[in-house]
């Protein structure tokens, strides 16, 4: 009991902070890093692929391949967890 | 940690691209080998791959400074399975951040890989291997892992841009200047790295010890 009271304060006091803080919470640490740097050495961020892909299509290959893997997942369920299936499921 | 996409000149990310392919190399050709002694622990690698995919991927805000950033996670990989297999599980998750969220680059996948996959799970795994040695607990020796492993994650990250980005400047000194702007964002996450991966592994070598057999060495 007194660790769970313990890890609701920390995520409480966590997330109180987080709200009061203001900031927009753009950009990863590392873009705040590297952009002065680039700036100043005169270079910039590029696209990661060579084409553009427009709109959710890398959302749809994404997704697709998840659906995919998470098939594949369960088709070889009892190869991956060898003896998990003992209880009956109904 | 994520060295977006044209910041490294094409020379610099050809020569990280060459250890970086000599540890993924290693690390496929060993977990080959594993996986034909002991297939069991593949629903681990499997498991361990999602979380190093997502953890490095979570912007967590930081309080106070209003900057996000992210833990590595291969430590506590390198730790359930070792340096090298977390090096193959790393860069996978890498690959996949540039090529769908625009997380890092493609050209920047070797550097990447360097910091992060290898980086982090071989300093995870030899801090964690010493702290044991010398006798320190499970979880003091875990969380030392997570901590150092983030750490020398973005220290390493800090010298890339150095090296590609310095310009007339000496590199020591841009490579210092880069890893500063990396701490006061960095460290809390850090030792929020140190303290989870310090209690998933105690979590782990209380309900399933089992997993930590051949990995854990007992002071």
């Amino acid at each position: 009991m007194k660790r769970w009271i313990l890890i609701l304060t920390v995520v409480g006091v966590f997330v109180v902070a987080v709200l009061f803080t203001e900031s927009k919470w753009e950009g990863d640490v590392t873009e705040g890093a590297a952009t002065p740097l680039a700036e100043k050495a005169g270079v910039e961020e590029s696209e990661v692929l060579p084409w553009k892909v427009d709109g959710d299509l890398l959302l749809f290959f994404f997704l697709s391949g998840g659906a995919v893997a998470g098939f594949a997942a369960g088709y070889y369920w009892r190869t991956l967890f060898p003896g998990s299936d003992s209880r009956k499921m109904v | 940690m994520h060295i977006p996409e044209g910041l490294i000149p094409a020379q610099q990310a050809a020569v990280w691209y060459v250890p970086a392919v000599g540890f993924v190399g290693a690390g496929l050709v060993g977990l080959k080998r594993r996986l034909a002694i002991k297939p069991e622990v593949r629903p681990l690698i499997g498991l361990m791959g999602a979380f190093v995919f997502v953890i490095s991927l979570m912007p967590i805000p930081v309080p106070g400074l209003g900057t996000v950033s992210h833990p590595c996670g291969t430590p506590m990989a390198a730790i359930l399975l070792g340096p090298l297999t977390a090096t193959v599980l790393g860069s996978v998750a890498l690959l996949l951040q540039a090529l769908f969220f625009a997380h890092g680059g493609i050209t920047s996948w070797g550097a990447n890989i360097i910091s992060m996959a290898v980086g982090g799970s071989f300093a995870g795994f030899a801090v964690f291997k010493v702290s044991r040695r010398v006798g320190l607990g499970l979880g003091i020796s875990a969380g030392m892992a997570g901590l150092v492993g983030d750490l020398v994650t973005y220290g390493l990250t800090s010298l890339q841009l150095a090296l590609a980005l310095h310009g007339d400047e000496p590199v020591a000194y841009v490579w210092g200047a880069a890893f500063a702007s990396f701490l006061p964002t960095q460290v809390p996450l850090a030792i929020a790295e140190g303290l989870f991966t310090a209690g998933v592994v105690v979590f782990i070598a209380n309900q399933r010890a089992e997993i930590l057999e051949g990995v854990v060495i007992r002071p």
